[in-house]
């Protein structure tokens, strides 16, 4: 059973979470490209997507994870980026989009922290869908400010010299 | 058929049409190869939790309804085709899957996009019997055929081809 989905362009990274993951037991899949991802997400529907902000051949950052949000709202998003500062990453939880945002640069142990959030999705993909949770995930991603989305998007991009 | 094959519920459904006194052409066609497929399955055949609901929502629908050209599909036609389905199923030449976890997120999901996306309809106990034979081919490391009559698979597949890795249509109407 698939539960836990990253996203992400460098792969030693997606090897590195794989490896540890599988060897605590856990099942990981991952993709290296939005399409690829997107694509999985629909066969799928796991419980947690981790995503990099900055991924080759696609739209940059906050819209995609946006997209995801927006099939799905009670997926649990973490957004895990090389692209973000500890700055940005509390400008981007603020909004309420993702689950956590963390920076690959200033977080010494991302691994672990992913790691947790994986062990966490088997945890839950074990217990049937709590609709409450469900509803309340869809009323939250309806107030989404994409506006401020936009901005956000628009300011880290400008930070990173990506725009 | 090289594979497993998943039955959907109007699979099902037909070849109870084909098995009235005087069933249709259409019914005939379409209802012989799954009285075929279910005599002597060659291949794992399953159907998912909800396609055993549908099956007795149609079938009693079925038989209430006592207008031309239904007045063939009264209780006697309506038990017959239950006790079939459910000897398949004891007999185990049938299976039903438990439909896996979040499926039913899933199916709404795949309802929701498909519209939003592109306009079209993909019902949602549809979906929920793609994800399953998705699901259940994942699992075994092959490709399910799913049988039905239901020409909005094939569109759903056209639109969503990754799909296709998992699940191949057939449309026994075709």
């Amino acid at each position: 059973m698939v539960y836990a989905l990253m996203i992400d362009d460098e792969q030693a990274l997606r090897e590195s979470v794989q490896r540890t993951a599988s060897l605590a037991g856990l099942e990981l899949l991952t993709a290296s490209t939005w399409d690829e991802g997107l694509t999985l997400f629909h066969i799928h529907s796991p419980d947690l997507v981790i995503v990099d902000y900055n991924l080759p051949e696609s739209r940059h950052g906050l819209q995609l994870i946006a997209e995801i949000r927006k099939l799905r709202p009670s997926v649990r998003l973490v957004l895990l980026s090389g692209y973000i500062d500890e700055e940005d990453a509390q400008e981007i939880e603020s909004l309420d989009l993702v689950d956590r945002a963390v920076s690959k640069i200033t977080s010494p142990n991302a691994t672990e922290l992913i790691l947790n959030e994986i062990r966490s999705a088997a945890h839950r993909a074990l217990n049937p869908t709590n609709w409450v949770d469900v509803a309340t995930a869809h009323q939250r991603a309806e107030s989404t400010d994409r506006a401020a989305l936009d901005d956000l998007d628009h300011k880290i991009q400008q930070r990173r010299g990506m725009s | 058929m090289s594979g497993p094959v998943y039955l959907d519920t109007s699979a099902l459904v037909r070849r109870a049409e084909a098995a009235v006194l005087q069933p249709t052409p259409r019914n005939i066609h379409s209802g012989t190869p799954v009285t075929t497929l279910l005599t002597s399955p060659p291949v794992p055949v399953a159907t998912c939790e909800v396609g055993l609901l549908e099956f007795h929502d149609v079938v009693t629908m079925l038989w209430r309804d006592s207008n031309p050209p239904y007045q063939q599909h009264d209780e006697a036609w309506a038990e017959s085709a239950i006790s079939q389905v459910m000897a398949d199923i004891a007999q185990e030449r049938l299976s039903i899957r438990a439909a896996p976890a979040r499926a039913y997120e899933q199916a709404i999901t795949l309802v929701t996009m498909t519209t939003r996306m592109h306009g079209r309809k993909f019902r949602v106990w549809d979906a929920v019997h793609l994800v399953t034979a998705t699901a259940w081919a994942s699992e075994l490391g092959q490709s399910v055929e799913l049988w039905t009559t239901d020409g909005d698979f094939d569109g759903f597949v056209a639109l969503y081809p990754h799909f296709g890795q998992f699940v191949s249509i057939k449309n026994l109407d075709n």
